[in-house]
């Protein structure tokens, strides 16, 4: 067996899970669709609240909204860390499916050594940046 | 060593919560799988497993906390109304 493959079954695979999950999406997705985050005063981050500072997260609920209506561009300009995120999840269900269902040992990069790592060291960078009340880096933020 | 099966890392359920929630119990969920990846590697699979338990409980409060909030907030739309939500429009996340 490939080393990266921890052979975890898809969260498709659990009926329980997944009729639970498709419910939440569902539901979200439709709160998110039909109300635009920056108007319908939905919860606004915390910490940005208090501090003014920006974290990595902020901005995903609009981002969320524009992903909804189809507007890329929108979801970047909000949160760009938002679509490598979304590419993650579905990769590593995605892989975990295939290897369930397909009987196969597909590696998953989730599970590579360096990988998390990337992951942490490019959301602190993207924290910092988007911090910085200057072109281009003002750009990063929500 | 070799037919001990490689524990969950529980990193997209860290970007989850990184992403939607709560930065602090997400950054360290992220630390966390970086860890069981590193110390499977390293042939150390107590660590890995110690690793990924770590991992589940700051993704699992990450969680906890994002569904708390999000509760407190729609009681607070029922209760008090929308009035004093203008408050928060356009704020952050």
């Amino acid at each position: 067996m490939p080393e990266w493959v921890p052979n975890l079954k898809p969260v498709v695979s659990n009926t329980k899970k997944r009729t639970l999950i498709i419910i939440l999406l569902a539901v979200l997705s439709a709160i998110y669709f039909l109300y635009n985050p920056e108007t319908s005063g939905f919860p606004g981050c915390p910490l940005h609240a208090l501090t003014g500072i920006y974290c990595p997260g902020c901005g995903s609920q609009r981002a969320f909204h524009s992903l909804l209506h189809f507007d890329l561009l929108k979801t970047a300009d909000y949160n760009i860390l938002f679509i490598p995120a979304l590419f993650v999840v579905i990769y590593n269900e995605g892989i975990r499916a295939y290897n369930y269902f397909g009987k196969k040992n597909l590696q998953n990069y989730v599970y590579h050594p360096s990988f998390p790592k990337a992951v942490l060291i490019t959301v602190i960078i993207f924290w910092i940046l988007r911090n910085i009340p200057i072109q281009p880096f003002s750009w990063l933020a929500p | 060593m070799e037919n001990q099966p490689k524990p969950k890392n529980y990193l997209v359920e860290s970007i989850l919560v990184t992403i939607f929630c709560c930065l602090v119990f997400g950054i360290i969920g992220i630390v966390n799988a970086s860890k069981v990846n590193s110390e499977y590697a390293a042939g150390n699979y107590e660590g890995a497993l110690k690793a990924s338990q770590d991992a589940k409980k700051w993704t699992m409060w990450g969680f906890i906390v994002g569904a708390a909030i999000l509760l407190i907030y729609v009681i607070l739309y029922f209760v008090m109304g929308v009035a004093i939500l203008g408050m928060g429009a356009g704020m952050g996340s």
